[in-house]
């Protein structure tokens, strides 16, 4: 037997961790612009970041918002739930990551993010995937 | 037709151009006033035309199409020299190995004037040189500066007439004795050299940087969180310098401005040494040393060098903080 899970539910959580990610890198990063960490080249910086995290969270927020409550509830697999909240999670781990461990790095902060497409790419690829199955979806007839 | 006329010039020019071309092998070297009131203070004869100093002022003069004359015990030229205020004109003539006597009229003082000139005393007629040299020459005018400062007489130059050699040991001593070892020579005109020491990054007092010479931000040193959060949230500036040493009795004036890869190419492009016929050139009058100093600052590792226009340093702190001479052989 599948086990189940409420629509409303699984959209709630994953929003949660989409909004609480996205907005610790974004206040990282604007805490790096303010103490002039990109120097002249924060437009750059900031054109990495907006790309990277607001497209998914639109799609968040516009249907978290927008969409009305659905009777009967819908339900969705755990397990398509699951797989959606561990690719978010590691893909916005990984944007933290690109932020925190350049320190550590030989590259320079532009040169990183520019260099993190590489690795942020694909997982974006699913990540977003995930993200649309549970907040795009049509409701099953 | 126009091949007549151009033949016909030719011609024309050919006693003239001659006698003018051998006035000037005989005026040949450098000329100073046996009289110090006498404005006209330097002249400067090559092979290309004459050179003087007037008022402070160094200008090219040329030579009159018909003014020359060589004989066995005579020689003259009469050259118009384009001075601020008009044009001065002088008459050189000089007898057999006598002094040169020049007459010449200032534009602002419509009287005759007569000055003696002689050689130098140190100064022997300078061997002949044929440009180029063996070494290129040093953009004319240099490119624009953050900071200028002309040295100290005695620190580099001692006296007029020295050999250019004696000049340039004393420069490489100091840049040695600062750990500068590597730099590019110049040749300013026939009678002049540049030095353009190696890039280094330097602190924000002047002072070469652990990673002294080299144009790229090492990473952070990490050791606890502190450095961490400052290495996180801090940019990572950095500042350079290039050091050049103009020796010449030409006025230095700026050019346009250069950005960090002209100045590099300047760096790169020189010879190592002074070639042993620029070496026993002798400095001429009024010649100096000029340090240059070319500072470049980016804010963050990723922004590109920029020259700084108006640095908190001086030249001497520059010098003395690059290990080249103590700060106060430095002050005037």
């Amino acid at each position: 037997m599948t086990r189940t899970i409420d629509v409303a539910a699984a959209q709630g959580r994953l929003a949660l961790i989409w909004i609480t990610g996205a907005s610790a890198v974004g206040l990282l990063l604007l805490v790096q612009t303010l103490a002039g960490k990109y120097g002249g080249q924060t437009e750059r910086a900031w054109a990495w970041f907006v790309p990277t995290v607001v497209p998914t969270l639109t799609v968040i927020m516009t249907t978290w918002f927008e969409t009305r409550p659905m009777e009967p509830p819908q339900q969705v697999e755990v397990r398509a739930f699951r797989v959606a909240l561990g690719v978010s999670a590691v893909y916005l781990s990984l944007v933290a990551i690109t932020l925190l461990a350049q320190p550590f790095t030989a590259w320079s902060p532009i040169e990183l993010i520019t260099l993190s497409h590489l690795w942020l790419g694909p997982v974006q690829g699913l990540a977003g995937y995930g993200v649309a199955k549970l907040f795009a979806s049509k409701p099953s007839e | 037709m126009r091949t007549r006329i151009a033949a016909a010039a030719v011609v024309s020019c050919l006693l003239p151009c001659l006698v003018r071309s051998q006035t000037l092998e005989r005026l040949r070297g450098v000329w100073v006033p046996t009289d110090d009131r006498v404005r006209l203070r330097t002249i400067r004869v090559t092979a290309a035309g004459v050179d003087i100093a007037w008022d402070g002022f160094r200008v090219t003069c040329a030579p009159s199409e018909t003014g020359s004359r060589v004989t066995q015990e005579i020689e003259s030229i009469v050259v118009r020299c384009q001075i601020p205020g008009g044009v001065l004109q002088v008459a050189l003539m000089r007898t057999a190995d006598g002094p040169l006597v020049a007459h010449f009229v200032a534009p602002d003082d419509q009287t005759l004037q007569v000055g003696v000139f002689r050689r130098p005393p140190t100064a022997e007629r300078p061997p002949v040189i044929s440009l180029p040299t063996g070494i290129p020459q040093f953009p004319w005018p240099p490119p624009a500066w953050t900071l200028r400062s002309v040295l100290p007489s005695g620190l580099v130059v001692t006296r007029e007439g020295e050999p250019l050699g004696d000049v340039f040991d004393r420069l490489r001593s100091a840049m040695h004795r600062g750990g500068i070892h590597e730099y590019s020579v110049y040749a300013v005109g026939a009678d002049g050299f540049a030095v353009v020491a190696r890039l280094e990054a330097i602190d924000d007092e002047g002072r070469p940087s652990e990673d002294r010479w080299s144009t790229n931000v090492s990473p952070p040193r990490i050791f606890g969180i502190g450095d961490y959060i400052r290495a996180l949230f801090s940019a990572r500036p950095g500042r350079y310098r290039i050091i050049a040493f103009v020796v010449t009795a030409l006025a230095v004036t700026a050019g346009p401005a250069a950005d960090r890869e002209t100045i590099l190419r300047l760096w790169r492009s020189g010879a190592g040494d002074l070639p042993e016929q620029v070496r026993v050139v002798p400095l001429p009058p009024s010649g100096r040393c000029e340090a240059l100093v070319y500072e470049f600052f980016r804010p963050s590792q990723d922004d590109p060098p920029q020259q700084v226009r108006d640095s908190r340093l001086t030249t001497p702190l520059h010098l003395a903080r690059a290990g080249l001479w103590p700060l106060e052989k430095l002050m005037p």
